[in-house]
């Protein structure tokens, strides 16, 4: 494997509260060596001047499609998509066809990303069989596969005696619980965040609460089991308030919200139709300012894309038969940029550590920082470049972004996963 | 041959009875563990001793309980401890009869109340009884004058089958089992095994762990004096006894574990897993075992499994149980119900 040396750099690694121009040297696989003016001979010379140097992101949530629907994404297609968006590990929810709650689809997934991956690949198993919500899946020989946490991503389990049990049992095998908060008896059959715009547009709402509650039904899950849980695609204010004051109480709970719920309102729903058609809904401008309130004070500590992918003709149909979900990888920082970094809600490095360490860290992944003896997962971008969103130039197969069209800052110049280049413009 | 038997049988049976004058326990039912003290356990031990080339010898049929009347209750389904009172209260010479709760009047509509207030108006001397429902042996005693012994009721306890693991494991162990490293395996949660083997390990001094996930733990294990360890290999590290309990499959066990095949993957005592252990470690199992689930076959079948010894034992605890309370009736005050 060729050594790298990426020269007068700005390296911010959160991880290791840095952030200074240096150069950083990369070999077998793992950082080196980071100081200023390096005068070491490498295979490959990159000059990063002007750019920021960053550990490669970690997404806790994303849909890669494969195995059962090839059609939207496949794990080589997907793990393009990264790359490009400069993410060099992913989580993969395990709402597949077949659904990721044996060892079986696991390993699947282990060995396709083995093959054909351009980025680490952690699969995430099922918390019940099937997502059926009747019962537990087997959690212990999930993590013996190589699962990382356990999630019913795309449903919530809705009996809590069952998730009670789960909660002991993955205490039992010191397992994370990805939660997918969301009480089917109040969102059943809706398409949209229930308030003004869906009022207007005669679209069956998804009430905030219908989050919150179960929000609060897991928090209580968590102080009665002593285990941990983190929640995932956080939309609604309430949850965010909940959240708050379970992380009071010293609760092991921790966050992440999406790009398009920190950037978007229900109002892109009539702008955008079926492309705005997410879960969890986009909600109102209260519910989005809780959002970057919560981003704020680190409430939400982490952003991950939930990356959707869906076929052309899922989207191009009426708004209650079409597909929900965004995709999200290749836009995941410019959002961060524009709409965090740029209005001054974050400073950069507090942006990097919710896509880098702190990802790493609930997940217990060893990833996320530039460390010397750390995987050589670095990410080369330019946070004052700017371009315009092209939907169609997206690697990913799902083209399905309400953002295509608009002006956005911070563009990925290269990504390099385990010392190995693996996007460069 | 036979009278030279008969013989040996009668002067056993005259120390025997003498030993069993000396002393009568002074609870008047065997509920609980707690009903014993520990001196009382300690001579029911010595006790049990003298009975077990008894109940080995060819002649096993004694007079002791000439007379007397045993009912056995079950409620629920047994083989080892029903066959066991039925057979050492035969062996005692007391008329035995089985009752369960299907062939009973309760089938009809008849209540718990009523058929102690009808069975003991024939009365019996003593009735052995199991119930799925916890607490409901302890409800009966008190509206019968026969002396009553808790063969199981429901999660809550088994005290002979306690008294007999703590009698094996001192045969093995030695008489001082203080300090000794107890694992307990398996279904915390449901087990009335559990219950009844804690507190008595509790009193004789054991260092006791259970290793079992958190969902078939008792949410506070500090009444029993009991250390919780999720991980088998690091509970069974050092451990000078392993006890094995079966997954209550009857009281809904498999919706706490993702499967059987998982479960027994994470908590079967194999050979592997017994590596951990003292060199001179025992394994028991109140039973029925389920093999390759509880305990894997290349421990049941070595020199380290005491199962068959636990039965035994079972047999002379219970000879000698049915002994010490079959004089209770004529003592026992019998709360008078208000109507």
């Amino acid at each position: 494997m060729k050594s790298i040396l990426i020269t007068s750099g700005r390296i911010i690694d959160p991880a290791n509260k840095t952030d200074q121009i240096a150069d950083i040297f990369v070999k077998n696989e793992k950082i080196s060596q980071i100081g200023k003016n390096l005068k070491i001979d490498a295979d490959i010379l990159i000059d990063a001047k002007n750019k920021v140097v960053s550990p490669g992101f970690v997404d806790m949530h994303s849909h890669l499609r494969e195995p059962g629907r090839e059609d939207k994404e496949t794990i080589y297609t997907a793990s393009l998509a990264a790359a490009s968006g400069g993410i060099t590990s992913i989580v993969a929810m395990p709402n597949t066809d077949p659904v990721a709650d044996d060892q079986t689809v696991i390993e699947f997934i282990l060995s396709k990303a083995a093959k054909e991956s351009l980025v680490n690949i952690f699969p995430c198993g099922s918390i019940t069989v099937g997502e059926k919500g009747n019962k537990i899946s087997e959690i212990w020989e999930l993590k013996q596969s190589g699962a990382i946490a356990v999630s019913d991503d795309g449903r919530d389990v809705q009996n809590a005696d069952l998730y009670r049990k789960a909660m002991q049992y993955c205490r039992t095998h010191n397992m994370p619980i990805i939660s997918h908060t969301e009480d089917h008896n109040l969102s059943e059959g809706g398409l949209m965040h229930e308030g003004t715009i869906s009022s207007k547009l005669g679209l069956k709402g998804i009430p905030a609460c219908s989050e919150d509650i179960a929000t609060a039904k897991i928090i209580c899950l968590v102080e009665d089991t002593g285990h941990k849980a983190h929640f995932t695609h956080v939309s609604s204010k309430g949850a965010v308030d909940l959240i708050a004051l379970a992380q009071s109480k010293k609760l092991k709970i921790t966050a992440d919200t999406t790009p398009h719920h920190f950037s978007l309102t229900d109002e892109a729903v009539e702008k955008h139709g079926t492309f705005a058609k997410v879960h969890p809904p986009l909600r109102s401008e209260n519910h989005r300012k809780a959002l970057i309130k919560a981003l704020k004070n680190n409430t939400i500590s982490t952003i991950s894309s939930d990356h959707a992918p869906h076929l052309w003709k899922e989207k191009e149909c009426e708004f209650d038969k079409a597909a929900v979900g965004i995709s999200g990888f290749e836009t995941f920082l410019p959002l961060i940029i524009t709409n965090l970094f740029n209005p001054k809600h974050l400073s950069l490095s507090q942006a990097l550590a919710k896509i880098t360490i702190n990802p790493a860290k609930i997940l217990g992944l060893k990833k996320g920082t530039l460390s010397p003896g750390a995987d050589a997962d670095i990410c080369i971008f330019d946070p004052k470049e700017s371009f315009t969103v092209d939907r169609f130039a997206f690697k990913s197969k799902g083209k399905n972004s309400p953002f295509h069209g608009m002006k956005v800052f911070g563009k990925v110049h290269k990504t390099i996963v385990n010392g190995e280049i693996r996007i460069t413009d | 041959m036979l009278t030279c038997l008969k013989k040996i049988n009668i002067t056993m049976n005259n120390s025997l009875l003498k030993e069993l004058e000396k002393f009568s326990p002074t609870a008047s039912d065997l509920i609980s563990i707690e009903d014993l003290k520990k001196s009382e356990i300690e001579n029911i031990f010595n006790l049990v001793e003298k009975t077990e080339n008894l109940l080995k010898g060819e002649m096993k049929k004694t007079f002791l309980l000439k007379g007397k009347t045993q009912l056995n209750f079950f409620m629920e389904n047994s083989t080892r401890t029903r066959t066991s009172f039925e057979l050492a209260g035969k062996n005692l010479g007391a008329d035995t009869i089985n009752i369960s709760a299907s062939a009973s009047s309760m089938s009809k509509g008849e209540s718990l109340l009523d058929t102690a207030v009808t069975l003991d108006s024939m009365q019996p001397d003593i009735i052995v009884m199991r119930t799925p429902s916890s607490g409901a042996v302890k409800y009966f005693a008190k509206n019968v004058h026969a002396a009553v012994i808790n063969a199981g009721d429901g999660c809550n306890e088994h005290p002979s089958q306690a008294l007999l693991d703590l009698y094996t494991m001192q045969k093995f162990h030695g008489k001082n089992l203080k300090g000794k490293k107890l694992v307990i395996v398996g279904d915390i949660l449901h087990s009335r095994v559990f219950g009844s083997l804690a507190r008595a390990a509790k009193l004789f001094g054991l260092n006791t762990i259970v290793t079992t996930p958190h969902t078939l733990i008792r949410p506070d294990l500090s009444y029993f004096n009991v250390t919780h360890e999720p991980n088998i290999e690091k509970a069974l590290k050092d451990a000078d006894i392993i006890y094995s309990l079966r997954l209550q499959t009857e009281r809904a066990s498999l919706s706490y574990v993702p499967s059987i095949r998982e479960y027994s993957k994470t908590y079967i005592i194999n050979a592997a897993r017994l590596k951990f252990a003292n060199p001179n470690a025992i394994v028991m199992h109140a039973g029925p075992v389920i093999r390759e689930v509880d305990i894997h076959t290349n421990v049941l079948e070595t020199e380290h499994s005491l199962v068959p010894h636990q039965v035994f034992s079972g047999y002379c605890i219970r000879f000698v149980l049915l002994n010490l309370f079959a004089n209770k009736r004529k003592l026992k005050k019998v709360d008078s119900r208000p109507f």
